[in-house]
């Protein structure tokens, strides 16, 4: 997917949970084009439509341009995901743990590799997504937007996988980029492709992580 | 790592403490933490004071760190959260159980107001997540008292987006 260097206009928001699209009209220059950036900002999967003509921006949005084409697999692969819950606890992380079978990122993964931050969501790229569904949903799983465990498609490189999981934390944004920060300073050795993070932030994890 | 027994110890140990940051947003629902608890007090304790109680201090990085018995790291407010005064945090605090023992935290409005000024990634991930759960259960009277300029419409805007 083209990543357009005009996009990177959206830079100049501050970072902010919940943005108007009327406070894109000017960075954009005119309302038209401030409506096709953000379709455009939706497509990547950088931007989520909210209610009442509110937007929220992902935090990577505001990691340098030039990291933007190293996370549109990742921004695709959440788009693409599919979400399983069935008692919408631990227990449903468990049994997907047990069954399913792939390559583990984000949240869980992130937890193995640095015991920073609790996990939540069992994020897992599956090499068949419509046989790994069919066996949660017979297996009592309901899909929709609540559960825990996550399924998507492998889209992207793998074959350092420190690096992708890296960029799949970098590319969520907001908790995951201190897992991005924590698998940065535990594992830099092994990664190629690095963001870039405030001092006071690369502190905390810093100080957060265990000995 | 178990942080509500961790929690109830510190209660128990420093008695006037309110528990803020990411161990109060998991009261409300926030699903993901660091493994900090950061405490406001009442009245500030010294460093003997806490290692009577059995927590390590030390210094490290020039800063002074406190730890649990188990390794938790403890961030001390003792003046204000992000500029909410300890009085107005202990005023608004409520109460909930762990462990069967009453702990104090820090109230929903606080909280995101709080949030909002220190604006990391992580605090934006949270009030999105703490809009989307408990928009509706602000009380606006509370976040009208302990907010600055703008902060109250910005907070509505947020829930209204999120909510």
């Amino acid at each position: 997917m083209r990543v357009e260097p005009s996009l990177a206009v959206v830079q100049n928001l501050r970072d902010s949970p919940a943005y108007r699209v009327s406070e894109l009209y000017q960075l954009a220059g005119s309302r038209a084009t401030a409506y096709r950036l953000l379709e455009r900002l939706l497509e990547l999967g950088l931007a989520e439509r909210l209610n009442r003509g509110y937007f929220s921006l992902r935090s990577s949005a505001f990691q340098p341009y030039r990291l933007w084409p190293h996370l549109v697999p990742s921004l695709q692969s959440f788009k693409e995901a599919r979400h399983f819950g069935r008692a919408y606890d631990e227990s449903d992380v468990n049994y997907a743990k047990k069954t399913l079978h792939g390559f583990l990122s984000l949240d869980y993964r992130a937890y193995e590799l640095t015991q920073l931050q609790t996990p939540h969501q069992y994020y897992l790229y599956v090499d068949r997504v419509e046989e790994a569904a069919q066996l949660l949903k017979t297996n009592g799983f309901s899909e929709g937007k609540a559960g825990r465990v996550s399924i998507t498609p492998k889209s992207g490189n793998f074959e350092n996988g420190i690096q992708r999981v890296y960029l799949d934390c970098l590319a969520a944004g907001g908790r995951s980029t201190l897992d991005a920060i924590a698998i940065e300073i535990r594992y830099r050795d092994q990664l190629a492709i690095t963001g870039e993070f405030p001092v006071d932030l690369v502190t905390k994890v810093e100080e957060d992580l265990p000995a | 790592m178990n942080l509500d027994r961790t929690a109830v110890q510190i209660a128990k140990d420093l008695k006037q403490v309110v528990f803020i940051g990411a161990y109060a947003a998991i009261q409300y629902g926030v699903a993901r933490s660091t493994r900090d608890i950061d405490i406001a007090l009442a009245t500030p304790k010294t460093d003997e004071e806490f290692e009577r109680l059995g927590y390590n201090t030390y210094q490290e990085r020039g800063k002074k760190v406190i730890r649990t018995r188990n390794g938790i790291k403890i961030d001390v407010y003792t003046k204000d959260v992000s500029g909410i005064l300890i009085r107005e945090i202990f005023a608004s605090a409520l109460t909930v159980r762990k462990a069967d023992y009453p702990i104090r935290i820090m109230c929903l409005e606080a909280l995101l107001l709080a949030k909002m000024r220190a604006g990391r990634p992580q605090d934006n991930d949270d009030i999105r997540q703490l809009c989307k759960l408990r928009g509706k259960a602000i009380r606006w009277e509370l976040v009208e008292s302990m907010a600055r300029g703008l902060e109250t419409i910005q907070l509505r805007q947020y829930v209204s987006a999120l909510s």
